[in-house]
């Protein structure tokens, strides 16, 4: 392995060097244009801005914190700054020097709407070599109509081709044929374990804290790694560094403020966002039920964060999230967080290098326990998962023709299955302690984005990734019958287990016209911690456990292919993609498997493998002129299947994974009718899930004990739902600073009953008809009926 | 460690109905194939003499049948010992086979259930299982805790203190009100481990729950409640609580995947035979 890290770093160093060579002495004729492209109102960078060049008819993308750099030979160039959403600027210059040129783009905002907007948007869909990618900005998600008025960027995500719920409500998220635990959910570079609050009906990211979201579905970059499907990167606002401003919302279950401003002007920032919950506050009290009056149910989470600017070549950034839930009742209460912090650095070593080095620390913690602690059953049970972490990430800005990535990251896991004990002096519990585990989970990669001639672009990479088990910990060895036979015990310190494996990582786009493209990727991607769960939507009880000596590490590989067209000045954006994914050492569970507090829990594993193939289309407005508004959204299809063949589930046949829903179908539209009024109107479609039901029946011991069909051999019905919003803004008037606007949304507007689960259920006994015991019948439980909602929301 | 499991995952569903407040249910319509036929078989015996024990066999049948079970007349169904005595069973009402009278399984003994069917089902007649009776600790005593806080009118917990021998042991709790089993069904019965108080007095841990707020449940003074201590196998623990989860409600937050509950029987039949001691202790309620 060691040869292998050696030829990494080798390449790291010999590939600008011979890459450069390609271009030889011509290289001395040239200079770099370089620096940050940034939001003219709050000084913030943007990520993944365009700079064209027009006389070399190509450009770059700004990176996540919104720096570019671009080697040119010496002349006159026209530069144009285009960020979707915002006006492009043109900017001329001389090349005769090294240049630093920051850029601020002005956000179309509700008063530029009269203004004719002739500038081109973005082509990047077209012209870039990334594929199977989504990007969202916190405006569409804002627009979406939304659950309770609770504006959602898991939700919003949902609305995408390739990527499905779990059930109805859930934050969970599956990623064309993926797990839930196989999506990395990055927010600023750490590690967000559970996504989800309240169960999972509302997701933990505070859409005024958050300033971009892009979900990589495929053709992961060979930065990311440690998952299988995908990659969820989440970054936040860093604040408004021009002058102090506000934004916050009052709804009907929860309400928001984010205060942001300059601590120095345009050095330093902060941004501070905060959310509560008081549905329990609201409601509670009038439970008829006089014990539901005491019930707590609440969230409530803060975002944080603080940048400074040192100088031109370095930047620091802090930035923290903390997130808790509490549910009580008079039986029982449950309580889970997540936090996570990191520290940043940004470093330009010169204006072609670009560096990023991370500090990141993420924590999931829940607890339950029983309500009262003055029984003898009183018992509390604590987890948590917690994870330190460094991260070095570097872009070489070589030449116009190649940038290339290369970095190192490496994270200490502690996993903490789980410590159950008594609660109160009348507790009989005793100690039950499942122990805790140890990983440091490692990477380093390299990748070249090269450009060959004016039409081909390719991306390549290897990531190499490395996990060691570090005692003490205790394994268990299990028999072909996967009964553990005896376990050893490890000394702390000891690495008792390592795995290791090279991901590469190759893309290529390949230009047809100014307007359309064909790409193709294939990525393998490695897994190394995975979740025990066995229920469809997922718990918020996440239990995470590592690779270790009887658990291989996931594998997967994933091929796709795309073709790429715009229309009318990229107002328009189509996309086709294909794909296939195989996956290898897939986990599954025993029937009726034992996941929580289980020292054994490794026995309960059972391996096979998973595929899943898919096409998905998608058309996409930007803002598409309309009467005298513009209209924006999108129109996805995706036909898909996914598999899993287990030799020891289901008789080793393969059967459908549970969430393997072959028609999906989404219709998002928001068109501003007016500067004032805006209607947003969303439509979704889905397969039924799958399900197993019962096709026979034994009657043991009074219960009617049903015999089930083989795995996932039935459908629920189909899945699909309206929902609406219209939004009425304040008047505007030149030079005011507060705004405000009113939503009202109607979730699930034509009130369609959609399944959530389906139960057998035994009829109540009646005196006098001995069948009436026997009797059973199908129910179905759903959710949400048409469920109005308003939210005031105003910003300052 | 499943009680545990089973015991957070009921708090957390009854913490999950609170917000789920809003739910609905609606009967619906399902078309299901039909599987197999297979013979079903019913039965414990139990250390108690002075009750009856009966086998009862029935046949599975399609999921939406809605009447008794078809029982399995005439077949021939005997019980051995691990020393050879073999006692037949006679069949007294269709599909209900009796041991004879005065019958108790005894401590540290084998049974084999021996079932020759006079028709074949699934292509087989003979279907064998075989159980060895645990050990059980010497007596139990009973007590009564009032919950007031938990439902509307508040539960009783029913207590048991016991000298838990030591060693893993599982336990079945049944509970009876004046000679009425209020634990009438399987996913009534409270099945535990001693994982958390092996070798130690349980000091009046619930092994019931009243609720006051249901009429059968009702404590008035001078009710007799009893409880039925009952020291069963993993095997037979391990098969209640899955059929406890295969019956109780499912969603797809904390259920897992539907499966087949299998029992100890060869060939194929589905059902448990099992035998096991049992203690009782009783108490008055003023």
């Amino acid at each position: 392995m060691n040869v292998l890290i050696s030829l990494l770093l080798l390449a790291a160093f010999v590939m600008p060097a011979s890459l450069r060579a390609e271009e030889g002495e011509a290289d001395k004729n040239k200079n770099t244009i370089s620096g940050y492209v940034k939001n003219a109102e709050t000084g913030e960078d943007l990520i993944g801005a365009t700079v064209y060049i027009d006389e070399i008819k190509s450009g770059t993308v700004t990176n996540t914190y919104g720096y570019y750099s671009i080697r040119l030979e010496q002349g006159n160039y026209t530069l144009r700054f285009s960020y979707i959403g915002y006006q492009s600027v043109v900017h001329k210059l001389d090349l005769k020097e090294d240049i630093r040129l920051d850029i601020e783009l002005q956000p179309r905002g509700e008063q530029l709407q009269e203004v004719e907007i002739t500038a081109d948007a973005p082509d990047q869909n077209v012209k870039e070599a990334e594929m199977s990618v989504i990007k969202l900005d916190s405006k569409t998600i804002k627009q979406i109509p939304s659950l309770m008025g609770e504006v959602d960027i898991i939700k919003a995500l949902l609305l995408l081709p390739g990527v499905q719920t779990t059930a109805e409500g859930s934050s969970g998220f599956v990623v064309r044929g993926g797990g839930p635990d196989q999506n990395l959910v990055l927010l600023d570079e750490a590690t967000v374990y559970n996504a989800g609050h309240l169960l999972g009906f509302f997701s933990v990211f505070n859409n005024d804290a958050i300033k971009d979201v892009k979900l990589y579905k495929g053709d992961i970059p060979a930065r990311y790694g440690g998952r299988l499907s995908s990659v969820l990167d989440v970054r936040m606002r860093d604040g408004n560094s021009k002058r102090f401003s506000g934004t916050g919302g009052i709804g009907l279950i929860s309400s928001r403020l984010t205060l942001e401003g300059p601590i120095l002007k345009d050095r330093t920032s902060f941004i501070v966002s905060g959310r509560r919950t008081y549905a329990d506050i609201v409601f509670m009290p009038f439970a008829s039920d006089k014990n539901m009056r005491n019930n707590k149910l609440y969230f409530y989470d803060l975002n944080a964060k603080v940048n400074h600017i040192i100088n031109e070549n370095n930047r620091i950034y802090l930035s923290g999230y903390f997130g808790r839930d509490v549910f009580k009742n008079q039986f029982a209460e449950m309580k889970l967080g997540n936090q996570t912090a990191t520290a940043r650095w940004n470093h330009l070593f010169s204006r072609q290098l670009f560096s990023n080095f991370s500090f990141i620390y993420s924590k999931y913690k829940y607890g339950l326990g029983s309500a009262s602690d003055d029984e003898a059953n009183s018992f509390e049970w604590d987890s948590d998962l917690e994870d330190f972490g460094i991260k070095g990430d570097l872009t070489y800005y070589l030449n116009k023709k190649n940038t290339m990535m290369f970095g190192f990251s490496s994270l200490y896991h502690t996993f903490n299955p789980g410590v159950a004990r008594g609660k109160g002096g009348k507790s009989l519990f005793d100690e039950w302690i499942v122990p805790k585990s140890h990983a440091i989970e490692s990477a380093i990669y390299i990748s070249n984005e090269q450009k060959i001639g004016a039409l081909l672009t390719v991306k390549y990479g290897l990531r190499l990734s490395t996990f060691s088990n570090i005692g003490p910990g205790t394994v268990y060895n299990f028999d072909e019958n996967f009964e553990a036979i005896d376990s050893t015990v490890y000394d702390k310190g000891n690495i008792y287990k390592t795995y290791w494996g090279i991901e590469p990582r190759i893309g290529l786009n390949y230009l047809l016209t100014e307007t359309s493209s064909v790409k193709a990727s294939w990525a393998r991607t490695k897994q190394y911690i995975q979740v025990a769960q066995n229920s469809t939507a997922g718990t918020p009880l996440d239990l995470w456990f590592p690779a270790s000596p009887n658990v291989k590490p996931q594998v997967s590989d994933q091929f796709a292919l795309g073709y790429f067209r715009n229309f009318k000045n990229n107002l328009i954006e189509t996309s086709l993609e294909g794909y296939y994914k195989a996956m290898t050492n897939s986990i599954d569970f025993k029937d009726h498997a034992e996941l929580l507090l289980n020292k054994k829990l490794e026995g309960e594993l059972r391996f096979g493998k998973g595929w899943s193939y898919g096409v998905e289309a998608l058309v996409r407005l930007n803002g598409l002129p309309l009467v005298n508004g513009r209209i924006s959204g999108w129109v996805s299809y995706t036909w898909s299947r996914t598999w899993r063949k287990f030799p020891d589930i289901n008789n080793g046949n393969k059967y459908p994974a549970p969430y393997d829903r072959p028609h999906d179908v989404s219709i998002v539209t928001n068109w501003d009718i007016s500067p004032r009024w805006t209607v947003a109107a969303n439509w979704v479609y889905s397969t039924g899930q799958p399900v197993t039901f019962p096709t026979g029946r034994a009657v043991i011991g009074g219960v009617i004990l049903p015999i089930y069909s083989d795995r996932n051999a039935y459908r629920m019905e189909d899945y699909h739902r309206l929902d609406l919003s219209v939004s009425l803004h304040g008047k505007e008037k030149p030079g005011k600073k507060w705004h405000h606007s009113w939503t009202l949304a109607l979730y699930n507007a034509y009130n369609r009953h959609n399944t959530w689960s389906i139960n057998f259920v035994q009829e109540q006994a009646t005196p006098g008809n001995p069948n009436s015991a026997y009797e059973t019948y199908a129910e179905k439980t759903y959710l949400f009926g048409i469920i109005p909602a308003i939210t005031f929301n105003f910003k300052f | 460690m499943r009680a545990i499991t089973t015991y957070i995952t009921k708090l957390i569903f009854i913490l999950s109905v609170g917000l789920l407040i809003a739910s609905c249910t609606e009967r619906i319509d399902v078309e299901l194939d039909d599987t197999y036929t297979r013979l079903v078989v019913d039965g414990q015996i139990t250390s108690d003499d002075t009750s009856s024990h009966i086998i009862m066999l029935t046949e599975s049948t399609s999921y939406f049948y809605n009447q008794l079970p078809p029982p399995v007349s005439n077949a021939d169904v005997q019980l051995i010992d691990n020393e050879g005595n073999i006692i037949l069973l006679s069949e007294e009402t269709p599909g209900m086979y009796h041991l004879p009278e005065g019958f108790g399984a005894e401590i540290g003994k084998t049974y084999t259930l021996d079932i020759e069917l006079a028709k074949e089902i699934d292509g087989k007649t003979k279907y064998i299982a075989t159980s060895t009776t645990p050990s059980i600790g010497d007596t139990v005593y009973i007590g009564l805790q009032y919950q007031p806080d938990w439902g509307k009118n508040g539960y009783y917990i029913v207590q048991c203190y016991y000298w838990d021998p030591p060693g893993a042991n599982w336990y079945m709790f049944n509970i009876y009100k004046n000679d009425t089993l209020l634990t009438d069904t399987l996913n009534k019965k409270q099945v535990v481990d001693d994982r958390f108080y092996d070798g130690e007095f349980t000091n009046g841990i619930g092994v019931g729950y009243l609720n006051q707020s249901k009429k059968s449940e009702v404590l008035r003074p001078g009710d007799v409640i009893t409880f039925q201590a009952c020291s069963v196998t993993e095997g037979y623990a391990n098969f209640i609580w899955e059929v406890q989860d295969e019956v109780s409600f499912n969603t797809p937050l904390f259920s897992g995947p539907p499966a087949n509950v299998i029992g100890n029987l060869s060939g194929g039949a589905i059902g448990y035979f099992t035998s096991y001691p049992v203690l009782y202790a009783s108490m008055v309620f003023e």
